[in-house]
């Protein structure tokens, strides 16, 4: 490896990437009901975010911070194109998912994920049912959509910050349980 | 209460999103994630960070090796750091014996790691450059009794050590409960109390580690003295000294808890000790003249000086005497003997008389305050969330 390259590897701040890694790996799993999928193959939410950074090291994927500066966001897309390429590859029984050198933003993976079959009209009937019963959840779902923050929901509606946290534990909880069903 | 409620799929994307956006933003909501799927959040990222190490080690250019281990050596000790705490402390033994003559890359590579881990350097200018300096002070140092020039970077060096073996301790001590630290003094003398009944080391350490406190022994000659540092809201005190007076040892620890009430609650500071604490120190600092009457009040219920005056009256002015004045006065009061013979000797010190043979021989020394205070420190230690060398390290240090 080249060690200007290896350099700036090294310098990153990996503390923080590697807790962010696994919290991603650990929603797009739930998020998309994968969970009982990666155990029959043998896996766990937190491999693919140990391939990616793997794959980055090793120099199968590259990082060109010319065109992504943030680390952190590669290193996402090589997690989203991994479990994407797994859900294909799955379906499909062969290998043709898409090109692994190639990363899958956030806004793109929520599309296809969408797309393949993972949202079903039965989670949104769920979802919705669960919030016509809580309205703290339906308050926190709605406020978070809108774009704001825990902090701004409590500065608008009044809602201790507390309570706020435990909403979203709370609703993390509801879709991992519908999503996996 | 409403009657219908519709979400679309695009409501969904936008909340994954957000939910994306969050764990990016914040470094709170991943170990929540983390700790929900059932994953221990330390532990994780002790596993990812060592894979990353693993991955580091393995792709690292080897051009960089070709420089001796002895040129290194020069290097760092000439930036201050001391070739006898590299040697002792900082590298293991068997890693040691083998840099002798090798040339093996892997063999460098981990000895080298040992001194980026712990004295921050960088490795390009560890492998490349002529020379090296120790430019990144490890938190923000106070220093309430100003070093001077002369030892000023060997502290700096020996600073990296003791933060990275504080760093090392407060990460090994990830079950210990955050407690309330008492309101004062008195609250503080209390808890002890009810306890144990009595002042002793055992009873403070006790007392302190129930608090959340860490507190660890380092056996190293000079330097510093002793140090407290708050390392992101954990508290860590660090004993340095070589006497086995538990008087010494629980006057030392009661200063250095002081600081950690008074002065540390901002997060990643220290304070640093660099010469012998004294309960009579008048030339001192705010800060330190405040951490020494702490203790001074804690052990003399505030009646030191009045206590040293009717010990010089009992004994009639006459030194030869002073022993058993010491002796009669503290068992009568209810204090212990070694508490007011340190006081007096250092005392009389002040005032330029040598007392410390007889004070020396009043010492409560058994059991050895190292091992006591080592004791309460690896009942709280769990290794298994360090890497490797954060665990060499430790181990290095407090055995």
């Amino acid at each position: 490896m080249d060690s200007n390259f290896w350099n700036k590897l090294s310098s990153q701040n990996w503390d923080e990437i590697i807790d962010k890694l696994y919290a991603h790996s650990i929603s797009r799993i739930n998020w998309f009901g994968l969970k009982s999928e990666i155990k029959m193959q043998g896996k766990e939410s937190k491999d693919f975010a140990h391939e990616a950074v793997t794959l980055l090291w090793e120099g199968k994927r590259i990082w060109d911070d010319s065109k992504e500066p943030d680390i952190m966001n590669f290193l996402k897309s090589v997690i989203n194109s991994l479990i994407y390429n797994m859900v294909k590859s799955k379906e499909r029984d062969v290998f043709t998912g898409m090109d692994l050198a190639e990363g899958i933003n956030d806004s793109l993976f929520i599309d296809l994920m969408m797309e393949e079959r993972l949202i079903r009209e039965d989670f949104i009937e769920k979802l919705e049912g669960t919030m016509l019963e809580d309205e703290d959840m339906w308050l926190v779902f709605n406020s978070l959509i809108e774009g704001l923050k825990p902090i701004d929901i409590e500065d608008k509606y009044g809602m201790k910050i507390e309570i706020i946290r435990n909403t979203q534990k709370r609703l993390r909880r509801h879709v991992k349980k519908i999503t996996d069903l | 209460m409403k009657n219908r409620i519709n979400i679309s799929r695009d409501d969904v994307k936008k909340y994954y999103l957000k939910q994306s956006e969050m764990i990016n933003s914040g470094e709170e909501l991943s170990p929540e994630i983390i700790a929900e799927e059932g994953y221990d959040p330390d532990q994780l990222r002790t596993e990812g960070l060592s894979l990353i190490e693993s991955l580091r080690k393995r792709t690292e250019p080897k051009e960089y090796y070709q420089i001796s281990w002895d040129i290194i050596l020069k290097k760092v000790v000439k930036a201050g750091i001391s070739k006898n705490l590299i040697e002792n402390k900082v590298i293991p033994n068997s890693l040691l014996q083998q840099l002798n003559g090798n040339k093996a890359v892997e063999t460098k590579q981990r000895a080298i790691d040992y001194l980026i881990s712990v004295f921050g350097l960088n490795r390009k200018q560890l492998l490349e450059s002529e020379s090296i300096s120790l430019s990144t002070i490890p938190s923000q140092l106070a220093y309430y009794k100003k070093p001077t020039n002369a030892n000023l970077n060997q502290i700096k060096a020996y600073s990296h050590y003791a933060q990275f073996i504080a760093k090392t301790s407060s990460k090994a001590c990830h079950n210990l409960p955050y407690n309330d630290y008492p309101e004062d003094i008195d609250e503080f003398r209390e808890m002890l109390i009810e306890k144990h009944g009595e002042i002793s080391l055992e009873a403070l350490l006790d007392t302190i580690w129930n608090l959340g406190i860490c507190v660890v022994p380092l056996t190293d000659s000079g330097v510093f003295h002793g140090a407290s540092w708050n390392i992101d809201g954990r508290h860590v005190i660090i004993l340095k000294q070589k006497t086995d007076s538990h008087a010494k040892w629980i006057f030392d620890l009661l200063h250095e808890l002081y600081h950690v009430f008074a002065h540390l609650n901002e997060d990643n500071t220290s304070v640093i000790e660099e010469t012998e604490l004294s309960p009579v120190a008048s030339n001192d600092s705010e800060e330190e003249l405040e951490a020494n009457s702490f203790a001074n009040q804690f052990i003399f219920n505030s009646s030191a000086e009045i206590l040293a005056k009717e010990c010089v009256t009992r004994a009639g002015n006459k030194t030869e005497r002073l022993k058993q004045a010491v002796i009669d006065t503290a068992n009568d009061i209810g204090i212990r003997v070694d508490f007011l013979a340190n006081y007096l000797a250092f005392r009389l010190q002040h005032d330029g008389t040598n007392w410390w043979g007889t004070a020396n021989s009043l010492q409560v020394k058994d059991p050895s305050p190292v091992e006591v205070t080592r004791r309460f420190l690896t009942k709280n230690l769990d290794f298994k969330i360090l890497n490797q060398i954060e665990s060499n390290m430790l181990s290095m240090a407090i055995n």
